[in-house]
Parts: structure tokens; C-alpha cells; sequence
């Protein structure tokens, strides 16, 4: 839109700045969620690593609404070696805990990405196998409890575990 | 949010009265305001205070041991700190907040940061947490250090929320003033543009620029205690980069610090794509110092996809030329 002083506005000329404006707030990136990835890593993690060093404990900054839960181990594990990560949320007053669980190989590589499959705790008075939700929201706040097992005896293996999630919620706008 | 969702909608042949025109501005103006809400950016910044699975960190740890530098590629502010950890403390564990190399406390950091009371004989449950404002300059490499006279972790888990100012970013600071009065219902002819209407124009303007200004979060990948004879399989780590064309988010710096006590041990990271496509590589000679940083300097690796995808595989693959490693880490910083 381009008038001058002096000229005269037309309603076209109106509506082009009403309709550029709310385009401008409406493809704006910022209008939109961000992505951030949470990365704990446990190094070294063994069937006989002791709980505590198994969990690890962070507060959620902001709202986040969690769509991948992941665990990505590298390299070689002991044959049929299993892991679990358990992620749980303190101060919730409805705590559905979310937790990934799989086999790993013994192929010195980047493992195959475990990721959340929807599994959670029950939430009492529904059904588990119909309520599940692949999306969990944290409230800014929350603290957060990552806990993870394996039956793995090689102290050589990593596991990071990942939370991504959006940090602000979408407002209607895509 | 918005105060308002209707719309003013002109059509040729319509008297443009001054209230149409002034609901038009507030209309921009409410958008902007709802953008507005959004000004700070959150990162949360986790640095783990242990070895591996094997072993904590104890006092009697190296200050190579028990230190994390980081560096934030623009100016921010850490809003809370938050430390949980299993430890035995017989007495006061610490962690200091310092500025690398002078050792300069920041504005607004206490002295110490994180504290754990003395009193636990066996491991346990602690947590602390630290709310003043702490300003970070840009570029400039910080020190978490852990200290105390005795002490063991099993994990200790230091968290910053660190708060970016997407308007300080941009180079606008000045809050958005709409208090438009440039139509007036006493005004003899409103349909023409006076110079307030193009004063108005620009403004608008201005603070759309704003917008523009980014939002930042990063990830860390870290390694603790390895050398020139560990298997590189051992020393590869994964970062999980999302790509929506929602988020639209890209990787503009990542930075690389490391310690290790072995004169001109070289440590080095290889950061590859999901492509296996290298996309940075840093490294640090430690032949003098003890604690190093390296830049990667700016990058700009978008992620935006055309769809919804799930989160790339990014790898770093740490190395050493000789000695020992205490940690390295690779913090890659995201814009969105």
C-alpha cells in the first residue's frame, strides 16, 4: 500500500493495510509455538547403576506440550539388552506418567530411535487403552522427574533421553 | 490477547468516518500487543554435575572436574536457577556463577549461586533454587563451578532459565505506543492523508521490525572423561533436532568447551546433519589453558520443512588427540 500526503485513500487502499497488517502477525514465526528440545544424558548407564543416578529432575520453564518423548542410545549394548525411561511430573495434580520402553541391539552404532508410543499410567475411572493421548502438556513450573532403567551390562552405552516439545501453544493461527 | 476479533472492512462507495478509521489502528494495535506478550524467550539450560554412571563428583575433583563453561550468542538474562541433585554434603556444597577466565561475578548472581546445607551424611534428595535476575553478556563464556570441602553427587542437576529479549535482539527496545488520535470525528476531511496518517504508517512499521527478532533455545550434548584411545563409536552423541514448518526454527551458533590436563591434547566436535552432512566442526588446544571455548561463528542452518516432520538426528562426535578429557560439551543454539 502506498499513498502520499495529500492523496486520496481509497477503501481499497484501507483494507490493504488492515489485510497486510494481520498477515504480517499472522505468518509471523512468532505467532507460531517454538520447539525445545530437552536432552538429558546418562553416560555409562548399566543394570546396576544406582536409582539415583538414574533420575534426573528439571522444572518446565514454560508451558510446554510435549509431542515426542525419545531415547537414542549409542553404541553397543549387551545382547537383548532392554531400556525404559519414565518421565513424571511432581506437582500435578493428575500425573500421567509417560514411558518408552524397547530392546536395543549389541551393533556398535547410533541405536534405532525409541519413541513414545502413547503409554501411560491409567488415569483412574477411564479405560487406559482408549484415553491415551500422544501429547502430554507441563505447566510452566512442573517439576519434572526423568527416570531410566535397562537391564544393559556394558558401561560403554549412553542414553539421551529427549523431551520435544512446543514451548507456547498455538492460539488458533497455523 | 485480542481485545477485539472484528474486523473494520471498507468498501468503495462507504463514508470512511473517523471511528472506522481509529477501530482499524486499535485493531493493529491489539494484534501487536497479543505478539507482544510474547517478547521473552525461554531456554532452559540443564548442566549435568557428574561423571557418568559410574562415579559423582566429589570435592576432590579437579576444577576441570567440577566446572561447565557455556556462552549464550546473544544478550540475556537468567531468570532461575534451579539445582537438584542426590549428594552426600558434609558440609556446604556450592555453585558458583562466575565469568570464565576473570572470574568476575555477574550482575545480579549471589555469591554463592546454588547452595546445599551441610548435614547430609548419606546420600540424599536436595534441591535449591536461586531467583535473581542475572544479566549474561553476549559471547562472553560463564563458569558453573561446584565446590565445597566435602561432598559427593551421585547427580546433581543444574538448570538455568535463561530469558531472552526478542526485542533487545531486534534493536528495538521501546515499548509500542498506539494512542492514535490522527482521526478525529471534528477533522474537516478525512479522507485525506496528512502527515499523521504517514507518521502512523511508519510506526506501524517499526514495530512490526520488531517481530522480527528472534526467540532462542539450545541443547547440549556432553561427554565426561575420555582420550585419545577411546573408541570413537564410544564418544558419539545424538541431538534431536526438530523441523516443522511450524516452528521454523534454523541453528546460528554452536560452541564447543572443554577441559582436559594433558599439554597439547586437541579436543575436537564434528557436528553432522541427519545427512551425515558435516555442518560444523570445532576443536581447542589445550596447550595452555585448561578450560577452552571455541565459536563456530555464525551459522545458519534452517529446519523448517515443508511438513510436520519428527525431530532430526544431529550427531557430535567428540575426539582427542592424547591425555585426558574431563568433559566436553557442545551447545547448539537454535533460533525460532
Amino acid at each position: 500500500m502506498t499513498v502520499a500526503n495529500g492523496s486520496t485513500i481509497l477503501a481499497a487502499d484501507l483494507n490493504a493495510l488492515t489485510s497486510s497488517s494481520l498477515t504480517l502477525m499472522r505468518t509471523d514465526n512468532r505467532r507460531l509455538p517454538g520447539y525445545a528440545p530437552l536432552i538429558f544424558t546418562f553416560q555409562g548407564l548399566i543394570n546396576g547403576t544406582p536409582a539415583a543416578r538414574r533420575t534426573a529432575r528439571f522444572v518446565v520453564p514454560v508451558n510446554m506440550l510435549v509431542d515426542t518423548l525419545a531415547v537414542i542410545t549409542t553404541p553397543a549394548t549387551s545382547a537383548a539388552a532392554t531400556i525404559t525411561a519414565r518421565v513424571s511430573a511432581g506437582g500435578i495434580l493428575d500425573d500421567w506418567a509417560m514411558e518408552v520402553t524397547g530392546t536395543l541391539d549389541t551393533i556398535a552404532k547410533k541405536q534405532a530411535r525409541l519413541l513414545f508410543d502413547g503409554n501411560m499410567d491409567a488415569k483412574p475411572g477411564l479405560n487406559q487403552a482408549t484415553t491415551s493421548r500422544v501429547v502430554r502438556l507441563l505447566p510452566k513450573g512442573a517439576i519434572i522427574d526423568v527416570n531410566v532403567s535397562t537391564t544393559n551390562a556394558l558401561a560403554t552405552m549412553v542414553a539421551t533421553i529427549v523431551l520435544c516439545s512446543r514451548s507456547s501453544l498455538a492460539r488458533g493461527i497455523s | 490477547m485480542l481485545a477485539s476479533q472484528q474486523i473494520v472492512r471498507f468498501t468503495a462507495g462507504d463514508a470512511l468516518s473517523p471511528t472506522d478509521l481509529n477501530e482499524l489502528f486499535l485493531y493493529s494495535k491489539d494484534a501487536l500487543a497479543d505478539v507482544s506478550e510474547k517478547r521473552y524467550a525461554l531456554a532452559a539450560l540443564t548442566f549435568p554435575f557428574n561423571k557418568d554412571m559410574a562415579g559423582g563428583i566429589a570435592n576432590i575433583d579437579t576444577i576441570g572436574t567440577r566446572t561447565q563453561r557455556f556462552t549464550c550468542p546473544v544478550a540475556c538474562t537468567v531468570v532461575r536457577a534451579f539445582l537438584n541433585g542426590n549428594v552426600t554434603a558434609a558440609s556446604a556444597m556450592t555453585i558458583a556463577l562466575k565469568r570464565a577466565v576473570t572470574g568476575v561475578v555477574p550482575t545480579g548472581a549471589t555469591t554463592p549461586y546454588l547452595n546445599v546445607a551441610a548435614g547430609a551424611t548419606t546420600a540424599s534428595d536436595v534441591d535449591d533454587t536461586n531467583i535473581q535476575s542475572v544479566t549474561l553478556d553476549a559471547g562472553v563464556s560463564y563458569d558453573l563451578i561446584i565446590e565445597g570441602v566435602s561432598f559427593t553427587t551421585e547427580r546433581c542437576d543444574v538448570v538455568l532459565h535463561v530469558q531472552v529479549d526478542r526485542w533487545r535482539a531486534g534493536g528495538f527496545l521501546d515499548v509500542p505506543d498506539f494512542a492514535f488520535a490522527d482521526f478525529t470525528d471534528g477533522l474537516a476531511d478525512a479522507l485525506l492523508v496528512g502527515s499523521a496518517g504517514v507518521g502512523a504508517t511508519v510506526e506501524l512499521a517499526v514495530q512490526v521490525a520488531k517481530l522480527t527478532a528472534r526467540g532462542m533455545t539450545a541443547a547440549m550434548a556432553t561427554h565426561t572423561v575420555f582420550s585419545g584411545f577411546t573408541t570413537p563409536a564410544n564418544l558419539l552423541r545424538v541431538l534431536p533436532v526438530p523441523s516443522s514448518a511450524r516452528c521454523s526454527s534454523r541453528i546460528v551458533r554452536a560452541y564447543l568447551t572443554s577441559s582436559a590436563n594433558g599439554t597439547g591434547n586437541t579436543v575436537s566436535a564434528v557436528v553432522k546433519d541427519s545427512a551425515g552432512t558435516t555442518v560444523a566442526t570445532l576443536s581447542n588446544n589445550h596447550a595452555v589453558d585448561l578450560l577452552m571455548t571455541a565459536d563456530s561463528g555464525a551459522l545458519a542452518i534452517a529446519l523448517n520443512g515443508g511438513v510436520e516432520l519428527l525431530a532430526q538426528d544431529f550427531t557430535v562426535q567428540f575426539a582427542a588427540t592424547a591425555g585426558v578429557v574431563e568433559r566436553a560439551s557442545l551447545l547448539l543454539w537454535f533460533e525460532w
